[in-house]
């Protein structure tokens, strides 16, 4: 990764689905994508040790309008 | 549905906007379409929607943010009280006065209760008496606020009031419109009366409200076209710019934008006007069967009920006539 990529790795905020109608959604804090990227996918959640199912990814401030990211983005963790 | 003062204590502790914790709510509970599956123009929409929601929290109207946020996202299921019991769904939508969504829903509805007095007067016309369209407007200031709307629509009212002392059988129905991103605010009137000179409008007009601009002109059309072509203002939003919408929303917030006085003001026709049961946009009676629709207390995403096989209702009305309230 550039240095100038590098600024862009930052915190994404990440919660994880409900799994029904009366389940809230819960927030699991600012997880940071691995070393080599700035952005998050299902084995990445599943490394930082989370379970498998559907997680909405907030990207950091900065990201808002960019062309390289939708702000709001769906992340599966798929069963093993 | 959203649940406004719990989402007020979440944003904090998140360390993000209320704005996007509606947003995220639609997204964890699906919406119209689920995240995975949005396109550059879904994309478009929650931006525009995000920064009208903006604008209302800032002016605390979080309710209405919210409101704003989920339209369409949500929906209710009807079930038919026929032999074979159908379902289908309807959708819960703002009904905020400013929602490109909502505009045409909002114009079938105000031309449902309207035309049958149109029809009316058409039936029984009033000798000497025509309908003609009044523009009434202000001085532009460059701001827009809900005591300004509401002197206004005073103004329009004391004038017609001031100008038909002593007249009997005349009406008058108005739409607050805006310039096109500005706040040139003016009512564009559909007036059914006697003869008025344009000068003795202009200074009635200035003598109450101490703005000028004033037009007058027989109307293009009679009957209930008349109406649509007043109605009009009310099927789309006045700007595009999602900053102004929001503000225009604030401005009027518990303000009407149509108004009514006299003939028109609660009228209650002689006869039903079947002809005008197209436009009535909650489905009564199931379109397979005509059986009558019940509706099922509770609410759930669109995307849950797509996916549980029910269908729209409005699928069902013709295509012909869903397009005939759009204009």
């Amino acid at each position: 990764m550039t240095e100038e990529l590098g600024k862009l790795r930052k915190g994404w905020k990440v919660w994880k689905n409900p799994q029904g109608p009366g389940d809230p959604v819960k927030y699991l804090g600012e997880l940071y994508p691995p070393e080599s990227q700035f952005y998050f996918k299902g084995s990445d959640l599943r490394a930082l040790g989370l379970d498998p199912g559907e997680y909405t990814v907030l990207a950091p401030e900065g990201f808002d309008n960019s062309d390289l990211f939708a702000r709001w983005q769906k992340v599966s963790i798929p069963e093993c | 549905m959203l649940n406004v003062r719990q989402f007020q204590a979440e944003p904090s502790a998140w360390n993000i906007t209320l704005r996007e914790r509606f947003e995220l709510e639609g997204h964890v509970r699906g919406g119209l379409k689920p995240l995975d599956e949005f396109t550059e123009e879904d994309r478009r929409e929650e931006e525009f929607r995000g920064q009208v929601a903006d604008v209302l929290i800032e002016h605390s109207l979080g309710k209405r943010a919210a409101r704003f946020m989920e339209c369409h996202m949500f929906g209710y299921r009807l079930q038919c009280e026929g032999e074979k019991p159908h379902m289908f769904f309807s959708v819960l939508s703002c009904d905020l006065r400013f929602c490109p969504r909502c505009g045409a829903r909002m114009f079938a509805r105000l031309c449902e209760k309207y035309s049958p007095v149109l029809s009316h007067l058409k039936a029984h016309p009033r000798r000497g008496y025509l309908l003609r369209e009044l523009t009434l407007t202000s001085r532009n200031t460059g701001v827009l606020t809900a005591e300004q709307v509401k002197k206004f629509n005073k103004d329009v009212k004391n004038t017609l009031k001031a100008l038909m002392h002593g007249q009997k059988g005349w009406g008058a129905i108005w739409c607050d419109e805006v310039g096109f991103n500005n706040q040139n605010l003016h009512a564009h009137v559909l007036f059914y009366g006697p003869y008025i000179e344009q000068r003795r409008l202009a200074e009635v007009w200035h003598e109450i409200s101490g703005h000028q601009v004033v037009w007058i002109k027989k109307a293009r059309t009679h009957g209930r076209r008349a109406l649509l072509y007043l109605l009009k203002y009310v099927s789309k939003p006045p700007a595009d710019d999602p900053e102004f919408i929001g503000r225009l929303e604030v401005a009027f917030y518990r303000c009407r934008r149509v108004h009514t006085l006299g003939l028109f003001y609660n009228f209650a026709p002689a006869e039903a006007a079947p002809e005008h049961n197209h436009l009535i946009t909650d489905a009564k009676q199931c379109p397979l069967c005509g059986a009558k629709l019940r509706r099922i207390i509770g609410n759930a995403p669109i995307n849950d009920l797509v996916r549980q096989g029910i269908h729209f209702i409005g699928e069902y009305h013709p295509a012909k006539e869903r397009k005939s309230w759009l204009n």
